[in-house]
């Protein structure tokens, strides 16, 4: 983590972004111009100046005539050129020198195989499975490999293709992951207007008016880069129908999940305009309900949805398609009828098999990488499944969560998991597993999680977790090597917490981020606002509570709530003061559709909330979490060091502007602190206390009492009230991990570190 | 880059400017650009500076930790991710 007056380092030149900014831009007008006018135009006139003007004015007024003297063909070329550097230089920007974090893989055994479908009549038909922008190109997709699969167990052979990572390599990978991270009608309006540019015009002027890019670092490229992205965009859809002989498949499945519709239709028209004989599938998390038939509704190149799981349908699907059989009461699937109206089966069941695992293969993947040199610049994460569904949600749903009929929670058993796990690392060599779980199953911290520590296999794990985890079920994470989790903590606030049915309290999530720092577990969490029902009280308890924090992860994003599809706000608004108003409006740029047709289609929607349930001001706590993030940079910390006998020091830089505090702690009241590391009720800690360390209580007493103690921390902030308990927040230096925690960044907040160090 | 709406001579001007501040780094442009017989030419080199090979950049995000990094390099896809900026 860099000091913040450290200035950034990164890899780009300044001059080349300057100068294909300038340049692409010139290319980018007189193209449009002549599209707009016709024909060619010399020495167009300079622009007013400022500053020193000599250079600058003779070298612009060269390079409009540079760009005006072009013919049409040269000019395309040259905007596309300038477009696709513009946007690598604009990643360079983005990115750190070095290399990504994690092990390099072992490409021999992949280089040493690698099949190609033999084309040709006589060639048996396969099954094509395309993944399209904008997944990450740090992982395989486990959806391709896990239908691939259940579609070999059938005896249908079928090919991967993760075109997604194609694009990221064209846009830069930083760039690409930041696009793939904004809200979804960016990503989507990106692809989308290259399915819709040639009936509808291109929404480029009404999409900017809309300051689509307003979070990007550099909101005054934000026209460069979504006008850039036009040809290079255009480019790579036209190569990736043209460098893959897409002849050989008969049927090809297509998967979406968020943000991938636009690439995923503009991609089928292209392969249908060349190929009208491949019937094309789309299945996914986009296609569920009535967004799969919307789908069918509004693009003509799609044939078939699969609205459920994919492994259930899909073997027979391809096999009626083959044999040229009606899809009628094929469960969870739609199609067209002899009218071209929707037609939808039954509703389809759910995957239920847990006892063994298909077979994932993520070669096709790693052939990828290696073909386009992406080895080193990527650190992939081999993703898994341990479980669908969520354990939580199938008894009492988030009122913001839009998990659909996947609901049901279905674990897979341990032994089948980690044999999985054993044989994708004897592949690949490659210990970065990340969960794809909705929710971690309970079981597993008692099965599959020790028995990999047992194993002792040195492997690092990304899993979504439920808040409510003790402090031994922590240890028993960090110990397999669960390095990054997602916890649904979303608030500090009890009311707020209640108002969402999380199903944990403040308490909860302020123990998890205290012994997620100690265990050097990275947490990532958002942070919601704006809930129906709120009140400001909630907003004012936090903004109180932060500043204590400053030592603990804050959270990584946060914002209003959003509301999804399927979620119990979206589906019975009425309950909460939500009124609904339809989709998304952003997205009408991306999809300009019938407004019905586009409410059925989109997973973001937008609302208004009731008069008497309107957002309150939770300014004082935004600000907070500013400062939050602010002193945690800066290395704020509040640590414990307990001495041989038994002494204790508790440090506190959480104010990193302020002089740190030291506090000095007797034996006794040692004890007392550490006996509060999971907080103990406040009506009866005196009583607790004393059964706990009759010895230490005695002396306590004697020194006025452990409720006084107690009050001086709370006055120093060195505990905190919360939820009816006493809770200390200091990290305990001797429970730190030492092999994980990397070099402490300077600030405030180091010397003292540095000062803990030995103990740790 | 400055702020919106900057104009090619400004941007351009920033070109010239970033070239005098850092001679010995683009000391070669500088050269050759001095030795262009005319500013047709010079363009030509500029155009063919910027747009010139270059090497791909790490996913390797500036301003993060290394467990940062982790986080950053893939999308969770069951909750939306609201990154920093947001705030």
């Amino acid at each position: 983590m860099p000091h913040p007056d450290q200035k950034p380092t990164n890899l780009s030149d300044p001059l080349r972004l300057a100068l294909l900014h300038a340049s692409f831009r010139l290319a980018n007008e007189e193209l449009g111009r002549r599209r707009t006018e016709g024909g060619a135009e010399e020495g167009a006139e300079d622009h007013e100046l400022t500053g020193d003007p000599e250079d600058s004015a003779r070298l612009a007024a060269a390079l409009r005539r540079h760009v005006a003297g072009l013919d049409l063909p040269d000019l395309e070329r040259l905007r596309s050129q300038l477009a696709g550097s513009f946007l690598l230089e604009l990643d360079r920007r983005m990115a750190a020198p070095g290399e990504p974090p994690g092990e390099r893989l072992d490409a021999t055994r992949l280089l040493t195989h690698s099949p190609r479908p033999a084309g040709g009549p006589a060639a048996p038909r396969r099954v094509g499975l395309v993944s399209l922008p904008w997944m990450s190109p740090a992982m395989p997709s486990i959806q391709l490999a896990t239908l691939a699969s259940a579609l070999e167990r059938e005896g249908l052979a079928a090919d991967v293709h993760e075109l997604y990572v194609d694009y990221a390599a064209r846009i830069g990978l930083n760039l690409y992951n930041h696009l793939s991270n904004l809200l979804g009608y960016v990503p989507e309006w990106v692809f989308s207007r290259h399915y819709y540019g040639p009936e509808h015009g291109d929404d480029l002027a009404a999409m900017l008016a809309q300051d689509p890019l307003a979070e990007i670092p550099w909101p005054e490229l934000a026209g460069v880069i979504l006008e850039a992205l036009e040809p290079v965009t255009r480019e790579y859809l036209d190569d990736m129908v043209e460098s893959v002989d897409w002849s050989v498949y008969d049927v090809l499945g297509i998967s979406l999940t968020i943000s991938q519709l636009g690439a995923s239709m503009a991609f089928a028209r292209r392969i249908k305009l060349r190929h009208p004989g491949i019937r094309i599938v789309f299945g996914g998390s986009q296609c569920a309900g009535p967004m799969g038939r919307a789908v069918l509704r509004i693009c003509p190149s799609v044939d078939v949805v699969v609205h459920v799981e994919g492994e259930l349908v899909l073997g027979e699907l391809v096999r009626r398609l083959r044999g040229g059989q009606s899809l009628e009461g094929l469960p969870g699937v739609s199609s067209r009828g002899p009218g071209g109206e929707v037609v939808s089966g039954p509703p389809g069941g759910l995957y239920r098999e847990t006892r063994e695992r298909l077979p994932l293969s993520y070669d096709a993947y790693f052939r990828r990488l290696i073909r386009l040199g992406l080895l080193n610049k990527i650190k992939p994460w081999l993703p898994f499944e341990g479980s669908r569904g969520c354990w939580y949600g199938q008894k009492v749903q988030c009122t913001f969560c839009g998990l659909h009929e996947i609901m049901e929670f279905r674990a897979w058993n341990a032994d089948a998991v980690l044999a999985e796990l054993e044989r994708l690392f004897a592949r690949y060599g490659i210990g970065r597993f990340y969960a794809m779980d909705l929710i971690m199953p309970r079981e597993y911290l008692r099965t599959l999680l020790p028995e990999v520590a047992r194993r002792g296999h040195d492997w690092m794990f990304f899993w979504e977790i439920k808040a409510n985890m003790r402090r031994e079920e922590l240890e028993v994470l960090a110990e397999a090597g669960v390095r990054w989790v997602q916890p649904g903590i979303e608030s500090l606030d009890a009311d707020l917490l209640h108002l969402m049915k999380k199903g944990v309290s403040p308490l909860q999530n302020v123990l998890l981020l205290k012994w997620c720092r100690e265990l050097e577990i990275f947490c990532g969490w958002n942070l919601l606002f704006g809930l129906p029902g709120e009140t400001a009280a909630s907003y004012e308890r936090m903004a109180g509570l932060i500043p204590k924090l400053h030592h603990l992860r804050p959270p990584s994003g946060g914002g209003r709530f959003q509301l999804h599809r399927f979620s119990p706000y979206f589906d019975h608004p009425e309950e909460y003061g939500i009124r609904w108003t339809g989709a998304h409006p952003m997205f009408q740029y991306a999809f300009p559709v019938p407004k019905d047709d586009l409410d059925e289609l989109v997973y973001l929607h937008e609302f208004v909330l009731d008069s008497d349930t309107s957002p309150v001001d939770c300014s004082r706590t935004e600000a907070a979490v500013l400062e939050w993030r602010r002193a945690y940079r800066r290395g704020a910390t509040l640590g414990i060091t307990v001495h041989p006998d038994r002494t204790s020091r508790i440090v506190d830089t959480r104010q990193v502007d302020a002089p740190a505090r030291v506090h000095l702690l007797s034996a006794d009241e040692t004890a007392l602190y550490l006996f509060l590391d999971s907080g103990a009720k406040e009506t009866s800690l005196e009583q607790a206390f004393q059964r706990a360390h009759p010895q230490a209580a005695q002396e306590l007493d004697r020194q006025g009492g452990v409720t006084a103690v107690v009050e001086r921390w709370l006055r120093d902030d060195l505990v905190l009230a919360i939820d009816g308990r006493i809770v200390a927040l200091a990290l305990r230096s001797e429970r730190m991990k030492k092999d994980r925690s990397g070099p402490y960044p300077p600030g405030v907040g180091a010397e003292v570190l540095a000062e803990m160090k030995p103990d740790l | 880059m400055k702020e919106k709406g900057q104009n090619t001579e400004q941007i351009l001007l920033d070109v010239v400017r970033t070239m005098r501040q850092h001679p010995e780094k683009y000391q070669g442009m500088r050269r050759s650009l001095r030795e262009a017989n005319s500013d047709e030419e010079r363009v030509r080199q500029l155009l063919n500076y910027a747009t010139s090979d270059r090497e791909l950049a790490s996913l390797v995000p500036v301003g993060t930790g290394e467990t940062e990094q982790m986080a950053w390099t893939t999308v969770t896809v069951t909750t939306v991710f609201i990154p920093d900026s947001a705030y």
